[in-house]
């Protein structure tokens, strides 16, 4: 009998050691101090960010698209602002965010596997409206009318070439106004003048990716030209010379990935053609000025490691700066580079680390002489940023 | 060492004087005391029986005896012709137990054992795998009368597949099966688990039995079976069974989340869409037991199934298109004889030829399309050697082929060949000492080759027992076992690496197993056993997805490195009470730190591997009167991380749930049987199971929502 007693003691101090379900409390924010200096928003100029959105993207199927916030007056970094300013949102931000930018005074987040453009407040990232697009990637903003790129286009007759489009959306109403259907799989986008330019990867068709940009021209909305440049295209940016910058990821195998450069094929003509391909395997920039800020991994089988560099690109002469912008040593500190932004006013250059993709990620901030400046947890592979403004009316036009 | 137990069991039934009317009563009873060795071939028709020509013959014996012969213990214990060898009891699910659980698939069963996780994705239709130990799935290996499932192309069998409608047995081993008689590859696996199905049982006369059931119970389920037994001869029959499963996988599933201070957030309930589920099984089996210690046996498996895939529920998203369409079919015959009284030998063949085709028809996603056919051939011969009385060797081969085509055109050939001995001390200590060979031999025919492997594991296992006055045992392992990588790990577009290296786990227990049977004034019989166990575990080369290049790709390669601690405590007690009441009651509990100790530089560095809890349990009450049973369970998981940090934001909650079951069973032909003019009784058995019975809201998987309270009823007619 005594052993049935300790027996029936050791299972109770078990039970008693493990713990009930409590309320679910819904995904808490936290703030966490920046060693910086504490200023006055007022002190900031109308040109200089007085803060930051960083979208984590999440591991597909988690869920874990989250909004942080880099304070630069109050020298604070917010984990999941979203979740705290919009507590009513059903199943939070949603799964997969691609892309965060600030249009007037309005915060656009695209969250891919949610199917939805969500449209916030700039100031205080409380939920205005949701836009239901379907398999969105990237958001680009002119004249009042925001495009959104979407893997999937109108349903098909041959569900094997599905082609992407390109959403217009009214900023002022937030309705779909029009959409045209573009390449396959159409990741980022750029406005010019009168045309937009589509990057379509492909990536679905794998080994038959696309490798067009698409022009499509905005007052009709219809494709006009579909410009052969590389396989899989994936970024393109515009410069202050009027030069389209779009990256290859090439077939991670036998095609490397490149830059390519698209110019007017004259002074006169609209007309964009391929006038140049450097053999730079970036997979993010940023263009400030003349400087092209970006990172490349390629993978080396041999040592089953990955070759990193941090370059800046002059976009005026197309040579190299530098292919270490972080001169400190501290880039060994990063495991994977998955996003870049630089600060336009003190050149403050942010480059975060998505790990693994599957456990938090960090956001390292650099002087302009390339020394750490600070690094901060992130939420799930944190990947775009976007500066906020005192007066964001005036710098996003 | 049950004698005193036993025999209050027999003049209970005695007493009662219609033993055959209420096999139930004892039948149960004796499931309990299934550790104490040829007790359970003591058992009646519903009892199982060990395989072995020994007990076979035991039972036949008993079988042809008066009741009360029938339970005369020493005549059973005469037949045990060489000293038990066994050593690591296992954990056992069976008879009654399993019957009452009520349960669709064996998923639903192995969640009450000790140790094991199980990674369900809810309803029905919805995948479950299992986890020994925090090792991994991969190095599970599930065998379905004695010859393992596999799947060669992501290593993970879906037990949610496996209906328990079929099965009689479920047996869990740490380590190995203690015996040494089996096949090569059965030393391969760091945990097994063993999946026996029902073996016809005839009383003398009877010529065939037949058994329809329906099963009806929330979320549209319908679930009609059908079995036959025959009696071909004397020594030969003949089994068939099919099965429908259908469901539409609609249950309503509710998240709810509050502010910190305690406001509501939002609060919603919706219902799981796309999780519906059509399935057919039919199993046929032909047993001939031609001698007292040959026999030979042919299975035939087939399973068909159309189903949804529900997918995750993430924001915006509440219903997904994938299905995924599911073809299973695998012939496989055993033989098994002894000659001169030292040598036995068995062999086993298998054909598996498994189809699946997935689509992803959402029109807000790509389209995608994949078949995959997989084919496995395997072959066994195993040879157990008695040398002396206290000595016995073992040698084994094996050799499976498995291939996968349609997607990829991939094959490998593997050789299994191991050694072992095994020794008993006087029944004071008992060693069994083995050592395996693997090779593998990869042919990928598409891509790069990957190159061919071989490794060798020993294992040694000791099981002491102090005293004989008391049924104490001291038990301990030491096991080494690989994880080979799959045709996933190696070939998976992009992904796959072909160099990768075997994963190695190697296995440390310590552990007792005690059973007492004590008396109480006023209950006629009882009986209370624990068993305990510590281990150490240490999974090294894991096989890890690692970021590669740029944005977003992945490759394979042998990073990983756990190490777990864990300690499992199971404990039964019986209680024979008068007036015909029956009370048992089993409870485990898990506490187990599996930690990631791959990369101090990584920000999950000694933090516990995902959904592992730190502490689970479960309990099983079943109290019976006469002819009818209340069963109670209770399964706690707790508090344990969705991904590698152990961070606010993967924090998972702890989930508990009840289930109840209330059945009953009358024998039509009661009085019949009594005069005398029916041999075979005709029973009627009814139940009804309330699961989840508090409605708790629940993932097992992050954003896979588990079903609210839920119903089911079955009836059965069996003669």
């Amino acid at each position: 009998m005594r052993t049935l007693a300790c027996g029936l003691l050791s299972l109770s101090v078990a039970v008693s050691l493990t713990s009930c379900r409590e309320d679910e409390i819904v995904v808490p924010s936290e703030y966490e101090l920046l060693p910086m200096e504490i200023r006055k928003e007022a002190d900031f100029a109308d040109n200089e960010p007085i803060g930051m959105y960083l979208l984590n993207e999440g591991n597909m199927g988690s869920n874990k698209a989250s909004i942080d916030y880099v304070d630069f007056c109050n020298a604070y970094y917010i984990r999941s602002v979203y979740t705290e300013r919009n507590p009513n949102v059903i199943k939070e931000l949603g799964d997969v965010g691609n892309d965060i930018q600030i249009y007037g005074s309005k915060l656009y987040a695209v969250i891919n596997c949610s199917h939805k453009v969500e449209v916030m407040d700039v100031r205080t990232c409380v939920k205005l409206a949701q836009i239901e697009i379907p398999n969105c990637r990237y958001i680009r903003f002119s004249r009042g009318k925001a495009y959104v790129s979407a893997y999937v286009g109108p349903v098909s007759i041959d569900p094997n070439a599905q082609l992407g489009a390109v959403y217009e959306v009214d900023t002022a109403s937030l309705q779909v106004t029009r959409k045209v259907t573009v390449g396959y799989q159409p990741d980022e986008l750029e406005i010019m003048g009168e045309y937009i330019y589509v990057a379509n990867s492909g990536g679905y068709r794998v080994p038959n990716y696309d490798y067009t940009v698409s022009v499509v021209e905005r007052y009709g909305m219809k494709q006009v030209q579909k410009i052969p440049v590389m396989i899989n295209l994936h970024r393109i940016r515009k410069d202050n010379y009027g030069k389209l910058w779009v990256s290859s990821r090439g077939d991670y195998e036998n095609v490397p990935s490149c830059l390519c450069l698209l110019q007017r094929k004259d002074e006169f003509s609209t007309d964009m053609l391929v006038t140049d391909t450097l053999p730079i395997p970036c997979s993010e920039m940023t263009i400030v000025g003349d400087s092209m800020y970006y990172y490349s991994v390629s993978w080396n089988n041999q040592t089953e490691d990955n070759n990193i560099s941090y370059g800046i690109l002059n976009v005026q002469t197309k040579q190299i700066v530098t292919d270490h912008f972080i001169t400190d040593g501290t880039e060994h500190e990063i495991r994977i580079p998955y996003g870049i932004a630089v600060n336009p006013y003190n050149s403050d250059i942010f480059v975060t680390d998505a790990k693994n993709y599957v456990s938090s990620g960090v956001l390292h901030c650099y002087d302009r002489n390339g020394k750490k400046r600070w690094s901060v947890r992130t939420g799930d592979i944190p990947a775009h940023m976007v500066f906020v403004y005192k007066d964001n009316a005036k710098i996003y036009k | 060492m049950t004698h005193s137990l036993l025999s209050a069991n027999i003049q209970m039934c005695s007493r009662s004087g219609l033993l055959y009317s209420k096999p139930l009563l004892c039948v149960f009873f004796v499931f309990l005391f299934a550790h104490a060795g040829a007790f359970s071939a003591r058992a009646q028709e519903i009892q199982p029986v060990p395989d072995t020509p020994a007990a076979q013959q035991a039972q036949a014996q008993a079988q042809a005896d008066s009741v009360a012969r029938h339970f005369n213990l020493d005549e059973v214990e005469v037949v045990a012709k060489s000293l038990e060898k066994d050593i690591i009891i296992p954990q056992k699910l069976d008879g009654e137990v399993l019957e009452q659980m009520n349960a669709l698939s064996v998923a639903d069963a192995i969640r009450y054992f000790a140790g094991v996780q199980l990674k369900d994705y809810g309803g029905v239709g919805g995948i479950k795998t299992i986890n020994i130990r925090s090792m991994g799935t991969n190095h599970m290996g599930v065998y379905y009368n004695g010859i393992q499932l596999s799947n060669a192309q992501n290593g993970q069998v879906d037990l949610g597949k496996y209906s328990l409608e079929n099965i009689e047995e479920i047996s869990l081993y740490n380590g190995q099966k203690s015996d040494i008689f089996q096949s090569a590859r059965e030393f391969g696996s760091a945990g097994s688990i063993y999946f026996t199905t029902r073996r016809p049982k005839f009383k003398e006369g009877e010529h065939f039995h037949i058994k329809a059931q329906m099963r009806a119970g929330s979320f549209a389920l319908v679930n009609p079976s059908l079995l036959l037994d025959v009696r071909l001869t004397e020594k030969m029959s003949f089994s068939a069974n099919a099965e429908l499963i259908s469901s539409s996988g609609k249950y309503p599933f509710r998240y709810r989340r509050v502010t910190p201070s305690g406001e509501l957030a939002y609060d919603t309930t919706a219902i799981r869409q796309n999780g519906d589920i059509n399935a057919f099984r039919f199993e046929a089996s032909l047993n001939h037991y031609y001698s007292n210690t040959g026999f030979w046996k042919a299975h035939l498996y087939h399973y068909n199934s159309e189903r949804g895939v529900p997918g995750a529920i993430v924001n915006n998203v509440w219903r997904n298109g994938e299905r995924l369409w599911d073809r299973n079919s695998f012939a496989q015959a055993t033989w098994q004889d002894e000659f001169f009284g030292w040598w036995s030998v068995k062999s086993c063949f298998k054909y598996a030829n498994d189809y699946t085709r997935y689509i992803n028809n959402d029109d807000k996603l790509i389209h995608v399309e994949n078949q995959y056919l997989q084919q496995e051939v395997y072959f066994t011969v195993a040879n157990k050697f008695q040398a002396t009385r206290w000595l016995d060797f073992s040698l084994a081969y094996d050799l499976q082929w498995n291939g996968l085509s349609m997607y990829m055109d991939v094959s490998r050939f593997t050789h299994w060949l191991s050694a072992a001995a095994a020794v008993n001390v006087k029944d004071y200590l008992r060693i069994q000492a083995s050592v395996l060979g693997t090779f593998v031999n990869e042919e990928a025919r598409e891509r790069d080759e990957a190159p061919n492997k071989h490794k060798f594991t020993p294992g040694i296992f000791l099981s002491y027992r102090p005293t004989k006055l008391a049924d104490l045992r001291i038990n301990a392992f030491y096991k080494q076992s690989y994880r080979y990588p799959t045709f996933n790990d190696l070939y998976y577009t992009d992904m796959g690496n072909a160099y990768l290296r075997p994963e190695l786990a190697k296995q440390r227990d310590v552990g007792i197993a005690y059973n007492l049977p004590f008396r109480i004034s006023g209950i006629n019989g009882s009986q209370w056993s624990l068993t305990a166990d510590y281990y150490y575990n240490r999974v090294q080369d894991k096989i890890i997805a690692y970021p590669k290049g740029q944005q977003f790709r992945w490759t394979m390669l042998n990073l990983g490195m756990v190490k777990i601690n864990g300690v499992d405590v199971t404990t039964a007690l019986t209680l024979v009470m008068p007036h015909e009441v029956t009370l048992t009651a089993k409870v485990q509990y898990t506490w187990q730190t599996a930690i990631d100790v791959t990369d101090p530089s990584d920000t999950y560095y000694m933090h516990q591997i995902p959904y592992i809890p730190w502490h689970s349990g479960s309990a099983i009450v079943m109290l019976q009167w006469k002819r009818y049973a209340l069963n109670y369970s209770f399964i706690y998981v707790g508090e344990r991380y969705n991904q590698q940090e152990n961070i606010i934001y993967n924090h998972t909650q702890p989930w508990y749930t009840h289930d109840l079951s209330l059945s009953g069973q009358w024998t039509l032909n009661a009085k019949k049987i009594k005069a005398g003019t029916h041999r075979t009784p005709l029973i009627l058995k009814a139940a009804i199971d309330v699961n989840n019975l508090l409605a708790q809201d629940y993932d097992v998987i992050l954003n896979y929502p588990m079903p609210k309270r839920n119903y089911k009823c079955t009836v059965s007619i069996a003669y």
